[in-house]
């Protein structure tokens, strides 16, 4: 996915390095290139401005609840450790 | 690249209290790691029944080791790690295979824009065709509508399951490239490719959605 220099990079392979850019997974003569082609181009700062919004709303999302049942079952999974250790039960 | 994450000051508190014996700690993590641990074991074995088992043999793994745990990573990427290993396990044991393929995802090096967004030849070959409509400027309700935010958990739901995974851990539960890599046994490069799709997917589901309130 990294290209030797950053210098003919179009908007097509742009999009596909949006990620190593942002992971700060680019040589420094990519970045340059990267930066020097978003300084020049409203499309792709548009598109990074589309990848920030996504993952800002994806981390309105929320993680599942836990349902009762598999809480009670893992209160006796530490339940039976505890008393395993209490009495002396190699581990 | 990230510095190696160590566990935290919060951690080395969860820890010392778990070596106590402290029910509550120990179900506090329960209640935030659960559903992760839950939905990992599944990428690799048969049944949700038994992802439940291999869950909880890695929670007793976790309590049974937490005296030897040194803190070379944070807690929650230790325990997410023990549920991967054993889920592995547990699923050759099983004799299921889950070809690093299948759970990341054929799709890996599909392009994240559809090709006719770019012009095809000339000079310009390569370039916007049409421009993509800028978010900055969006305002946020419109992001965030529940409408939207169902979108964007079904279009979650639907990833391969590496893809989702990887983005729920960083997007959701906002875990640092190392932890996930670490938890998921996944090169930093793997990493970076499936959360990549993951939200290049997304993206595309949230434009849908943008583009329908837009012209409702």
């Amino acid at each position: 996915m990294t290209r030797t220099s950053g210098d003919d990079l179009t908007c097509r392979e742009l999009v596909e390095v949006v990620t190593d850019y942002v992971e700060g997974a680019m040589s420094d003569a990519d970045r340059a290139g990267f930066e020097r082609h978003l300084g020049e181009c409203a499309g792709c700062t548009a598109v990074m401005s589309q990848f920030r919004a996504t993952m800002e709303a994806t981390g309105r999302l929320t993680e599942d609840q836990v349902s009762e049942a598999q809480r009670d079952a893992m209160r006796e999974v530490f339940r039976g450790w505890r008393a395993d250790v209490a009495a002396g039960d190699p581990e | 690249m990230d510095a190696t994450v160590t566990a935290s000051g919060d951690d080395v508190e969860l820890i010392w209290l778990l070596r106590q014996g402290d029910e509550a700690t120990f179900m506090s993590l329960v209640e935030r790691l659960q559903p992760m641990m839950l939905r990992v074991a599944r990428m690799y074995v048969s049944s949700q029944a038994v992802a439940e088992e291999v869950v909880q043999e890695a929670w007793l793994g976790v309590l049974q080791g937490i005296d030897r745990f040194e803190g070379r990573s944070s807690l929650r990427t230790w325990i997410l790690r023990i549920v991967t290993n054993i889920a592995k396990t547990r699923g050759q044991r099983e004799g299921r295979s889950a070809p690093f393929a299948s759970l990341a995802g054929e799709d890996l090096d599909a392009p994240s824009f559809d090709p006719d967004r770019f012009l095809g030849s000339g000079a310009w070959a390569g370039h916007w065709s049409t421009l993509p409509a800028d978010w900055a400027g969006a305002p946020e309700a419109r992001l965030t509508t529940s409408e939207t935010l169902d979108a964007l958990r079904r279009a979650i739901d639907a990833l391969p399951p590496m893809q989702a995974q990887v983005i729920r851990l960083r997007d959701v539960l906002g875990w640092t490239s190392d932890e996930v890599r670490n938890a998921l046994d996944l090169t930093e490069t793997n990493q970076r490719v499936l959360l990549h799709r993951a939200r290049a997917k997304v993206r595309a589901v949230l434009e849908r959605e943008m583009e329908i309130e837009a012209s409702s």
